[in-house]
Order: C-alpha cells, then structure tokens, then sequence
C-alpha cells in the first residue's frame, strides 16, 4: 500500500537529536509499505530460494537459538496450518535478508508508527485495541488480514504481533543507564521525553523495541516491508 | 594454608568447605565464603531464616510471566508476574551477601521486562541491567549493603502498567546479626487494580489506563485477588504464639493504613527498616513502594481481620484478609460478650420529643384532643405501634382493640410517662420489650391518650391534663 507524505509528532525523539526536549512534527515522504506482515508461506518461499537463511544453516551470529522455532516438522518448514499466519521467531538480520530479496527494505520506526496514527483517525480505539491486546495472554495466531485495514489500507498493525524496523533501537538509551543521562525508559525518567504521558501503548512499542537486539527472536515478533516510492 | 587460598583469589568464588574453616570474626561477615541458591517462596510463605554468620554468593534465578488468573470471583485479569503469582517470589537474603540475578522472560510473554530492587545500591536498582526481551534472560549482581525489607518492582515502561499488573514483591536483607526466631512469618502484600469493568463485573477483565491515571483502582487486595487470605486460606496461627507479617505495598499508587482488627502490633519496623522497632501500633502507614514488618503475640483465639484501614478500600473493592487463631479462651484478657441488655441512658431516659418545644395549641374540646392527638400520635407512636394501632406481632402490642387499655386510663398514662419494660400480655399474646418514657407534656400526653382511645374501636374514654398530671411518672423535661 501507499503511505501517503504527512508529517506527525513521534513519542519519542532519536537519541542523537540535538537537546531537544519535547519532541515535534516530524515529516514523512510517502512510501510503499506490505498491507500485511509477512506470512510463513512467503517466507517460506524465501529460505527455499536462499537456503542460508535455512533454520539449520543459518549463521550463529545473525540469530539466537529459537530461530523459526515453530518450523517443527522433519524438513524444517512451515506447517501447512500456518502457511497465512504471520512469520514470528525471525531476527532481525533474517528480516532485513527477506526484504532485499524483494527489493525492498524494513520500515523506519517513524514510517511503521506514522503509518499506525493512520492521520489521526479514530485514535482512542486503537489504543484501547493496543492494550486489549497487550493484556491479554497469547492465543493462537490468526492469518493476517483478519480485521479491517485501517485507513490507509494496512492490515494488522495492532493485535496481531511485534513488528521489527529498521531502526528499532535508536530511540531510548543504551541498555544502561548510566551512560544516558536521564535519556532512558526506566521508572520515572521514562516520562521526561515523551511526547504524550498518557499513551501508554506507544511506551509500551519503545519498551519493547528497546529490549530487542538485532539477533533476538520471539514468538510475538515478526515484520513486514517496505520501499521508497522513487 | 586454605586461608591464604581464599585471600589470593579476593572476592572469587570457593569451595563449600571452606565455610567451616574458623576465620576471624571480623572477615566472617563481609567475605563471601560460600555459595547458594535462594530459596524462593510464594506469599503467604516466607523462606526460613538465615541461620549462618556468614556473607554468601547468592544465586537469584526469577522467571517472569504473563497469566491470566483470578483477581476476585468470577473476575480474571491478565497479570504479570514474577514467578507465577502476585506477588512475586519473596526473597529473602544477609547483609554483605553477593547477589547474582537471573531474570528470566518467558518465551510466551509479549512484554519486555525488568526488575528495580529497592536493596540494591546502583543507577536504577538494576532496571536498566536486567531489561530483557521475551525468550530472553538478562544476569546481573549487586551487593546487598543495606539490611532491610525492600519492595521490588519491574520498572519497564510505562512502569505504572507493568506495576499495576501486579509487578512487585519483597526482598528481606537481614542484618548481620540476624532476626529473632518466630512461630510464623507470613508475606502479604497489598495492590490497586485498574480494570475496564467495574468491581465486580464477570469475565476477563483488561486493564483500563484511564482509571490507573485517575487513580480510581476497582480493586485494593492483598496477595493479588480477593479473598486470597480469607476463608481456607486465612493465615493460621495458635494462642500464645508470635506472628511477624512482613507487608509491602506495590500500589502502583494507594499507600496502605495496614491494621489487624482486634491485635495490637506489639513491635513495628517502619517503612521496612531495622533501625530498633517502635512498640504499640495500632495501624501502619506503609507507602506504595514500600514495605514494614510488624510482630505481636496472639493472646487470645478467634479471627482477627487485616485490612486497609482506609476503609471503602477493605469493604468495597477486596483488602481484607485474615489470621485465624485457635486455642482456648482466656477471659481474663477478652471476656467475649457477657451479658446483652436494654440500654436505657440514664437522666434523659425521656424520649425528647420536638412536639414539646413548640408553642403546642390547646385543645378546648374532646374532638380537639382527637384531631391534636393524632398529630402527636404519628409523630411519636406509629412507628411501633402502626397507624393502623394493630402493632407488630411479637414485637409491639396492638392499641386497636386492646384490652390492655380498657380499664381505668392510669396505667396508660404511666406507660407513657414512664416507659415500659418486661413481659406484657395484650389481648392474650405474650410481648417482651420494651417502651420508652416520653417527654411529652400534660396537654400532649391527654391528647394522644384521648385519640388512641377514641380510635380503633376502644372504649371511647377522654384523657385531661389534670389526669396525666396526677398519674404521670417522669417530670416534663421542656414545659413551656
């Protein structure tokens, strides 16, 4: 789908803007974005042709052990059930694999987030949405596409899973503290740069993001892509 | 020999036998000479003391993970735990001991994770060392410097969430010299929920953001759910035992005014410290956050009610538990109830009626006293008495009809003047209760006499003043 240019205000600003204490509108050029994340059949399809990204050939660097851990059958593949649900149990590095193969990339966080404001529209449920899902203990996945899109026609950017992008922890401090001022998402300094206190289900998507390193799986983790309209 | 070993490799690990080697007393408590894994409890239960002289490597290994579970009948909530249950695992280590900490985040889970320990000295209390992805587990350590009953908490943004989810637990540092021994340690920990639906409403319940930052929790409980110390699983204790609660509050916003109906504390560390204890509380203040522990002797038997003493909190929305004590009765100290009289004050014994303080007309005729009569009559009788005048069975005799009031109108007048008491038999039915004198003056008391008895098919008698004042039993307290 095509994202249209727009600009908005994300919960947080990058770690390398400039003393910048609350953060500001931030303009987007409109870009190409998956409608749905990738599913286990075209990944599937993916390590056929690359066999490197194979579970049992894949490089220990570019993953941790549970890589496609839901693979379970004796070739390694996807089980046939499961061929339209989301593929989860990727890192990053796998993710990013996938998209150049189509030509594509991972969006940015503020792509996949200004995608998710959807220009505004009908806000208050989606964050009531956001922490249903959050709240809840894991089911079974669904196919993708089993809700409405949003308005801009992307399916399941909420309730469905984690999403990587391609710069997913430049946000908040480094992992430690001590080397980030009050620059972090700990406790209470966690509220001194955002831009809207009450919007816990965006502190929950920075958290998240911030946890992850570019090796990491999980079993709620998974991606789409996206390209440059030029 | 073994000694100089242990001083050439500093603060590395050794070998379990050398914690029998007789070192010197001062080295004793601040090498680490051995090491453990802890022993990790679920509330209500508490790990046993810590019995050796010595600073140990103490190995935390705690999981988190995201349940779905009971927070009041027919109610469940998503929780986050550590450890399964809220609250989590207690922990329970010395002064001086080495903590290494393994923080594990279930695979299943979809929240990163982390955990503030309020006893460790360090930027965040090790949140930022241990945020830790799904599937993923995260070491750090810390030396435990200050003894003490802290809170621990997951700190992760939006921390407010993940506490109020049920995030929290104690730690116990103890101090070198150790705690004294007790019958029963028990662990409680009081929480504010935030559910979309109201307390009480069935089903699985999500949290509502809007209500946790207005802060008007559904539920206040004490070891996550109502009902979790009540009943079957109230805490146990025997008469003459000694108790000591360690209580933390994890909020995420209400402090707690902790109580124990009907107990004394006969000592309380305040605020989780081990500073020498205050003695004689009756209630508590423990802050979100923060923690305290309290001992006191059980003396006599029965149940007693922990409660928030912030009281809608206890009566409404859960934060009740209890601690059942059995034994035998000692009267000496609580007699139980002895005796249950009618209370009659003394003096004012009169019922003051307002009537009285008015400028009451005078009635001139006998249909003046009955039209008056009324008036004074449903203001002060009907409520027992009906008015219809038929009483209520077993309870207050009947006017209409009554044969109690068909000889001479004196023992009326005394009835009114001056309260009745004891058995009474009206129209062959047995009544034991009891009436009140009224304050009612000469001129009121003839006007409702004189309506009773021209009411109901009674005898049709007129009562005067002059009558009442001859027969009247208590002075009028307002005479006009």
């Amino acid at each position: 789908m095509l994202v249209p240019e727009g600009s908005f205000t994300p919960f947080f600003l990058k770690k390398d803007t400039a003393n910048s204490s609350s953060a500001t509108a931030t303009v987007i050029n409109a870009f190409w974005l998956d409608a749905t994340p990738v599913t286990n059949r075209k990944f599937q399809a993916f390590v056929n042709k690359h066999p490197a990204w194979h579970p049992s050939n894949i490089r220990k660097i570019f993953t941790d052990s549970h890589y496609l851990a839901h693979w379970q059958n004796a070739q390694g593949s996807a089980d046939t059930a499961d061929l339209d649900k989301p593929v989860v149990n990727v890192s990053w590095f796998a993710a990013e694999a996938y998209c150049e193969a189509q030509d594509k990339r991972l969006p940015s966080t503020d792509e996949w987030e200004y995608a998710l404001t959807d220009n505004g529209r009908d806000q208050e449920n989606l964050q009531k949405q956001i922490i249903n899902w959050y709240s809840t203990p894991n089911q079974e996945l669904p196919a993708v596409g089993s809700k409405p899109p949003n308005g801009f026609g992307v399916f399941d950017l909420v309730g469905l899973i984690w999403e990587w992008t391609a710069d997913f922890n430049s946000y908040m401090a480094p992992p430690d503290s001590r080397n980030s001022g009050e620059k972090n998402l700990f406790c209470g300094s966690g509220s001194l740069n955002a831009s809207n206190l009450g919007d816990y289900a965006a502190f929950m998507r920075y958290s998240y993001r911030e946890s992850l390193k570019g090796n990491f799986t999980g079993r709620n983790l998974g991606f789409r892509c996206a390209k440059d309209t030029k | 020999m073994k000694k100089i070993r242990l001083f050439a490799l500093g603060t590395a690990l050794c070998m379990a036998g050398l914690t029998q080697a007789a070192p010197a007393p001062k080295a004793s408590s601040t090498k680490i000479s051995s090491q453990e894994i802890a022993i990790l409890t679920d509330a209500p239960a508490v790990p046993p003391r810590i019995t050796r002289k010595h600073a140990a490597k103490v190995i935390v290994n705690l999981e988190v993970k995201e349940v779905e579970g009971r927070l009041a009948d027919g109610v469940s909530y998503t929780f986050w735990t550590f450890g399964g249950k809220v609250p989590g695992k207690f922990i329970r280590i010395r002064e001086g001991d080495e903590v290494e900490f393994h923080l594990n985040n279930h695979p299943d889970n979809k929240m990163p994770h982390n955990i503030d320990l309020h006893a460790v000295t360090g930027p965040g209390g090790g949140a930022a060392a241990s945020l830790t992805a799904p599937g993923h587990s995260s070491v750090f350590s810390f030396k435990a410097l200050n003894p003490g009953l802290y809170v621990y908490h997951c700190a992760t943004a939006p921390v407010a969430m993940h506490v109020a989810n049920g995030m929290y637990g104690l730690i116990l540092v103890e101090p070198k010299e150790g705690m004294s021994k007790v019958d029963h340690e028990f662990y409680v920990m009081q929480g504010d929920f935030y559910t979309q639906g109201k307390n009480g409403e069935q089903g699985l319940q999500p949290f509502s953001m809007t209500k946790a930052i207005e802060e008007e929790p559904e539920y206040v409980v004490f070891n996550g759910a109502a009902g979790s110390l009540t009943g079957d699983n109230a805490l146990k204790a025997k008469k003459g035992e000694t108790v000591r609660l360690f209580v933390g509050v994890g909020g995420p916003n209400l402090t707690s005014s902790f109580h124990v109906i009907g107990e004394i504390f006969d000592k309380v560390n305040h605020e989780g410290s081990t500073a020498s204890p205050a003695k004689n509380v009756q209630t508590t203040m423990i802050p979100a956050g923060g923690a305290a522990y309290m001992e006191f002797k059980v003396n006599v038997p029965g149940t007693y009610i922990m409660v928030d003493h912030s009281l809608t909190r206890a009566f409404n929305k859960g934060a009740l538990g209890m601690l059942k004590v059995s034994g035998d009765e000692d009267k000496t100290i609580y007699s139980g109830k002895m005796t249950d009289e009618v209370y009659l004050p003394e003096g004012s014994s009169m019922r003051n009626t307002v009537a009285s303080q008015a400028q009451a007309p005078t009635a001139k005729t006998k249909a003046d006293r009955v039209k008056l009569g009324e008036g004074i009559y449903n203001t002060n009788c009907a409520a027992c008495h009906q008015t219809s005048g038929a009483g209520v069975p077993q309870a207050f005799p009947p006017l209409a009809k009554s044969d109690y009031l068909s000889g001479s109108t004196a023992p009326a007048i005394k009835a009114v003047t001056g309260g009745l008491q004891g058995k009474l038999v009206v129209n062959g039915n047995e009544y034991n209760g009891v009436m009140p004198s009224w304050s009612l003056n000469d001129e009121e008391v003839a006007n409702v006499l004189t309506y009773i008895y021209n009411s109901w098919g009674n005898g049709g008698d007129e009562v005067t003043p002059e009558d009442v004042k001859k027969h009247r039993i208590n002075p009028v307290k307002h005479e006009d």
